[in-house]
């Protein structure tokens, strides 16, 4: 194993309460609670995502339900099931894939901060 | 089977349940539940109750270690808490400050 493997969950683990990093992240098991990234988040096609999501980048095939923040773009892939509001300034939903939520591209800053 | 790694930069708040292999090398609070093995390497600190089948610590830990088989705590591991397990290994180099029970 070397020190550039990605950051795996896998599918046996299951974790609940936060979780917050500064690296690309796959997700193959369950996480619930919330999710903070600097990075790119993928959650994989065994991945289930009960949890807030704040990140760079993040690229969904398995199920999620929260609320998902990101700073660059959200990819709903064609096997996910997706239940969420999406903030991000690039949203892509694949044909096939199942959402259900708001989603908000204009991610403008108020001018009173 | 992928191992499930929990990188340097990555902060766990919670629980972690498994059955599989887990290695950490960032840091994990709160509880740890594993079927498997549990790796903490160098980089990693893990301020937990661990209750596995086998821990490697070459990192730090802070917490109590209840294990069906196997600890071992390698020359550069750092761990503070009580250990239960039937083989308890503590290698030349290791700091180790708790209670040790091999159960007989």
């Amino acid at each position: 194993m070397t020190a550039d493997t990605p950051c795996v969950i896998g599918k046996g683990i299951q974790i609940k309460g936060n979780l917050s990093g500064a690296e690309d992240l796959v997700i193959e098991g369950r996480v619930e609670g919330h999710i903070s990234l600097k990075n790119h988040l993928a959650i994989e096609s065994t991945g289930q995502i009960v949890a807030d999501m704040t990140t760079r980048s993040l690229s969904v095939q398995g199920e999620v339900s929260g609320n998902i923040e990101a700073e660059e773009m959200v990819e709903i892939k064609a096997d996910a099931k997706v239940v969420a509001d999406i903030r991000a300034p690039r949203v892509i939903i694949e044909d096939g894939a199942r959402f259900k939520g708001r989603v908000e591209m204009d991610v403008q800053l108020p001018n009173d901060i | 089977m992928t191992n499930t790694i929990i990188g340097n930069t990555i902060v766990i708040d919670g629980e972690i349940n498994g059955e599989e292999d887990l290695v950490i090398r960032g840091t994990v609070k709160g509880k740890i539940a594993l079927k498997e093995s549990l790796y903490v390497e160098n980089s990693g600190n893990v301020e937990a109750d661990i209750e596995t089948r086998n821990v490697e610590v070459s990192g730090t830990v802070t917490g109590n270690i209840v294990a069906s088989d196997k600890v071992e705590i390698k020359s550069d591991g750092r761990m503070v808490g009580d250990i239960k397990a039937p083989r308890i290994l503590i290698a030349d180099g290791a700091n180790f400050k708790g209670n040790v029970d091999m159960g007989r």
